[in-house]
C-alpha cells in the first residue's frame, strides 16, 4: 500500500466528514439528521481501518467495531426518542419543537 | 484494482450527493446504504474482511431499516411525500467546505513514512482472540451497554404506542 493510496482513503473520509456535517447543520428532520451522524462516525471508521493495516495488534479496526455497536445504541435510542416526540407533540422537525415537556 | 478503487469512490460520492442534495428522506435513507455498501468495499480493499461484514450486516442491514422505520412510523403515508426543509444552507456549505479544504490540505502536506502494509492472511482469528483476551473488559461492557440500551428504546417506543 503506497502513500497515494493512504492520502485517497483520507480524502474519502475528509469529504465524508465534511458532507455530514453539512447534513447536520442544514437539515431540518430529526432522522436526516441522523443520517448526517452517520457519516460523520463513518469518516472516523474509515480512517481507523485504513491506519490499522499498519499496526500489527489491529487495533484500529477492534475501536472501528467498539464504534459500530455504540453506534447501533445511539441510533435505537434516538429513534425511541424520536418516537416519543413525535406521539406527545406530533412534529419530527426540530425546530418546531419549542416544549419537551407533556404538559 | 485501480478501476475498482474509483468505482467505489464514486459509489460513496453518488450516495452521499444524493443525501446532501435530496430533500426526500426515503430516498436519502436508500442512498445513505449505497454509501455505507461503499464503504464496506472500502474496507475490503483495506483487507478489513471482519469489518466489511459487519458493515453490512449492522449498518446496510440494520441501522438503514430502522430509519425507514423511523420514517414510517413518525409520518401520515397518505400518498405524500416525507420531505424535509433546509436551512441555512450558505453558512452550512461554507463551513463544510472549510472543513474539507483544512483536512485535505493537512492530508496533502502530511508525509506517511514507513508506510508498508502487513501481510496477514488470518486477522479475523487475531481479532477474536484480541477480543477475549486483551479487550475483553471492554468487549463486555459493550455487550452489556448493547443490551440496556436496546432493552431502553424498547421500552421508550411502548411508552410512546401506550400513549
Amino acid at each position: 500500500m503506497n502513500e497515494e493510496l493512504i492520502r485517497y482513503y483520507l480524502y474519502l473520509a475528509a469529504f465524508l466528514f465534511s458532507a455530514g456535517i453539512f447534513v447536520v447543520l442544514t437539515k431540518r428532520n430529526l432522522i436526516f439528521i441522523l443520517i448526517g451522524v452517520e457519516l460523520l462516525l463513518n469518516s472516523a471508521n474509515v480512517i481507523l481501518a485504513t491506519f490499522s493495516q499498519f499496526d500489527p495488534h489491529l487495533n484500529g479496526q477492534i475501536f472501528a467495531i467498539f464504534s459500530v455497536v455504540l453506534t447501533v445504541c445511539e441510533v435505537s435510542i434516538a429513534l425511541a426518542i424520536l418516537l416519543n416526540i413525535y406521539r406527545n407533540h406530533k412534529v419530527s422537525n426540530l425546530d418546531e419543537l419549542r416544549e419537551v415537556s407533556n404538559e | 484494482m485501480l478501476a475498482i478503487q474509483i468505482l467505489i469512490g464514486l459509489m460513496i460520492v453518488l450516495g452521499v450527493g444524493i443525501i446532501v442534495f435530496s430533500r426526500n428522506i426515503i430516498h436519502a435513507a436508500y442512498a445513505l446504504s449505497l454509501a455505507l455498501l461503499g464503504i464496506a468495499g472500502v474496507y475490503v480493499l483495506l483487507n478489513a474482511e471482519l469489518l466489511a461484514v459487519v458493515q453490512i450486516l449492522i449498518y446496510a442491514g440494520g441501522v438503514v431499516i430502522l430509519l425507514a422505520f423511523g420514517v414510517m412510523m413518525t409520518h401520515r403515508l397518505r400518498g405524500e411525500k416525507v420531505l424535509s426543509g433546509a436551512k441555512n444552507q450558505f453558512p452550512a456549505a461554507t463551513t463544510a467546505i472549510a472543513i474539507f479544504v483544512i483536512l485535505a490540505h493537512s492530508i496533502s502536506e502530511t508525509n506517511f513514512p514507513g508506510s508498508k502494509a502487513l501481510e496477514m492472511n488470518n486477522q479475523v482469528e487475531h481479532i477474536g482472540v484480541a477480543f477475549l483476551t486483551e479487550h475483553i473488559v471492554a468487549f463486555e461492557l459493550i455487550a452489556f451497554i448493547l443490551l440496556v440500551a436496546l432493552v431502553g428504546a424498547a421500552y421508550l417506543a411502548k411508552l410512546a404506542a401506550n400513549e
